[in-house]
């Protein structure tokens, strides 16, 4: 069996954990991850997250997904070799002031990020922590990548109870926010996230920023209304107090708040922020709005 | 159970080859000296070569050590047979008498000098164990304690059920999901398809094995150093755990997201709309069937299908399969027939085995007794006898 060294050469370090590697006249990205914990101890072995990420990538074959090549291990450390993407992509891609020349390029990307995750639900899997920061973009082939699976984990139904602290905080669901006991989430999780990128897309900032469980749920209730059994049928089972919900608030009108928007886009933007998991689109019909006809 | 590692358990050993052959060319020449370990591993993978990793019946293979000090050695004692030298012998029809007395029917006047005679009077003359075989007793496999290819050991269905057995009481016992028990399985049947191993390693890999499902299930896994260490009563260290654990995904490819029997079940119990006893019925043999290699030469999909057909069967539901059913299954009743067949056969036998903690766990009121019902009838063959 052939070594690292031996398999891939011409090192070139990106980052401190990342490096660009060559085989056979290809280049690839190599991860490096250790399986060692902060006081240098192996305790639980492999990460949960590591098992999870390369057994899910590894099934895995669609376009906008960083496709994983090899898997080395080198005492504490394991090597995660993905395809190369070139210095034209760029991470967090909504930091990226070029994304937002062109009305049609957020629509393109958008419809590349639910084509992706529509995907991923169809194969039972749940991102679970779809942000930003985990997507690749190359501006000039208008082409996406997702990458970083290690939240991600397979579902099946009946629902299981999920931890309820995965993802950032900021592109969590209503259903993730009300932690008590409320962990049976599902696809309209990642969809719910997917809500929020487009609507940072739109505004050029963050659509909810708070900095708690609590004070996140005031800033959804403030633009979209508080949740009723009629809104949101068992909401107050599930929330186990209406403290919780603070005082009731009416939905504000997106499209007041987002006029850049035709009426399509307002429509998916409403179906994809809705309050009740159960009612929220799902990304396998986001993909057949109407909101993309011509892409 | 787990507090006694299995590797307890005596060796079963099949022989792939006749060790007398090894020895052919040099007794012909009434060498006296033993053939050389060279010569051995050559005959040894002249026979082995080509010969599966699973054996019939998906029996896995796993490659047999050199014997420890503390590990009994397998003893091939021959047989006593009268040994005819017929050189030695001053009359020929003294051998016939012998011959006749024996009831050789096929003897004939004429003696044959056959090389398998040759061989087996030579080899036992070199040896010295015409006349001695109380005093000496032959280990066959001390020149091949280092040719893993010589002789192997068999994990059987006893073995399978034992290490089933402990995965349960762990299982129930941490309160895990059952996906993290399946995927368990799974595991282990998978590395063990690929990788002979020692029995002394089986507790091992279940070990590993579970850890890693737990990882892979499991919203809040138990820790390795405080818990899966105590599981084998120590017999492993923390270390071996962890090693193997990499061995494993190594080996799998770390190919993990894998479809299992449960994922099937759960639709197809669905599907059966049913009620608290049939989810319990189809459960409990989908975990028997789980517990024997014979069920592995079906698909996932197949083995749930015939648990929801047969609990069906066992508590008399009409109809038996409907339309509903094959829609979301994809199999027809007569499709489910044979591994349906199977599963109640393990249902009529399951409570008089010594492994019996599934039969145990569903014989829970709170798993409203199920274990306890009678199999299917009309999957049993005639004549059997069920619990």
């Amino acid at each position: 069996m052939l070594t690292l060294r031996e398999k891939y050469y011409d090192f070139d370090q990106i980052s401190s954990k990342v490096f660009k590697c060559r085989r056979d006249d290809q280049f690839f990205t190599m991860k490096i991850v250790s399986i060692l914990n902060e006081e240098n101890q192996a305790n639980n072995g492999v990460p949960y997250w590591i098992i999870r990420e390369i057994s899910i990538l590894k099934e895995l074959d669609h376009i906008n997904i960083v496709r994983l090549i090899d898997v080395m291990t080198d005492g504490p450390d394991l090597f995660l070799v993905f395809e190369y993407l070139d210095n034209e992509f760029q991470a967090d891609f909504l930091k990226n002031p070029k994304m937002f020349m062109y009305p049609q390029m957020k629509k393109e990307f958008l419809y590349q990020i639910l084509n992706t995750v529509a995907y991923l639900h169809a194969r039972k899997i749940l991102l679970r922590d779809l942000r930003p920061e985990n997507i690749l973009v190359n501006v000039r082939t208008q082409v996406l990548k997702i990458a970083l699976f290690g939240a991600a984990r397979t579902f099946e139904a009946p629902l299981e109870a999920y931890s309820s602290s995965v993802g950032c905080l900021s592109y969590r669901s209503p259903e993730v926010l009300f932690q008590f006991g409320c962990e049976k989430y599902s696809t309209p999780n990642d969809v719910w996230a997917v809500g929020c990128i487009f609507g940072e897309m739109l505004l050029h900032r963050p659509l909810f920023s708070g900095p708690s469980d609590v004070e996140l749920l005031d800033e959804i209730f403030t633009l979209l209304g508080t949740p009723t059994e009629e809104t949101w049928p068992g909401v107050t089972s599930i929330c186990g107090t209406c403290a919780l919900m603070g005082p009731p608030q009416q939905p504000k009108d997106l499209a007041k708040e987002f006029p850049m928007l035709n009426p399509d886009g307002l429509d998916l933007l409403s179906k994809m922020l809705c309050l009740c998991p159960n009612y929220r689109i799902s990304a396998e019909d986001a993909v057949k709005h109407p909101y993309f006809k011509g892409v | 159970m787990a507090s006694r590692p299995i590797v307890q358990q005596e060796a079963r050993v099949i022989y792939f080859y006749d060790p007398l052959r090894i020895f052919g060319a040099k007794l012909l020449g009434n060498a006296p000296a033993p053939a050389t370990a060279e010569n051995n591993k050559k005959q040894a993978c002249a026979n082995v070569a080509g010969s599966p990793t699973v054996a019939n019946g998906g029996v896995v293979v796993a490659k047999r050590m050199a014997p420890k000090p503390d590990q009994k050695k397998v003893v091939l004692k021959p047989k006593p047979k009268k040994v005819i030298d017929i050189k030695a012998s001053p009359n020929k029809k003294e051998v016939l008498k012998d011959k006749k007395k024996e009831g050789d029917s096929n003897f004939k006047k004429k003696s044959h000098h056959t090389l398998t005679l040759v061989f087996t009077t030579r080899s036992k003359a070199t040896w010295g164990i015409t006349n001695k075989l109380k005093e000496r007793i032959i280990d066959i496999d001390s020149d091949d304690v280092d040719d893993e290819l010589v002789v192997v050991e068999c994990i059987d269905d006893i073995y399978k059920a034992i290490l089933f057995d402990w995965l349960i009481l762990v299982h129930t016992k941490f309160n895990l999901l059952l996906e993290t028990l399946y995927l368990t399985i799974n595991i282990v049947d998978r590395f063990l398809a690929v990788k002979n191993v020692p029995k002394r390693e089986l507790q091992l890999i279940d070990i590993s094995a579970l850890l890693m499902a737990t990882k892979y299930e499991e919203i809040y896994p138990p820790q390795v150093f405080g818990n899966f260490v105590c599981l084998s009563d120590r017999a492993y260290t923390h270390e071996q755990i962890l090693v193997m654990e990499k061995i494993i995904l190594a080996k799998l490819e770390w190919t993990l997201t894998m479809p299992i029997p449960l994922v099937f079940l759960l639709r197809f119990i669905k599907a059966s709309v049913p009620d608290q006893e049939l989810e319990n019925m189809a459960h409990f043999l989908s975990e028997l069937g789980m517990m024997h290699y014979a069920t592995i030469k079906y698909f996932p999909s197949m083995v749930a299908a015939s648990a929801v057909f047969a609990a069906r069967c066992a508590l008399n539901k009409a109809p038996l399969w409907n339309e509903t059913l094959k829609l979301h299954s994809g199999y027809s009743q007569e499709q489910l027939m044979d591994c349906a067949r199977l599963l109640v056969s393990f249902h009529s036998t399951v409570a008089n085995r010594e492994e019996k903690v599934v039969y145990l766990k569903y014989s829970d009121p709170e798993k409203g007794v199920v274990a306890m019902l009678p199999p299917a009838k009309n999957l049993l063959p005639e004549g059997s006898n069920s619990q």
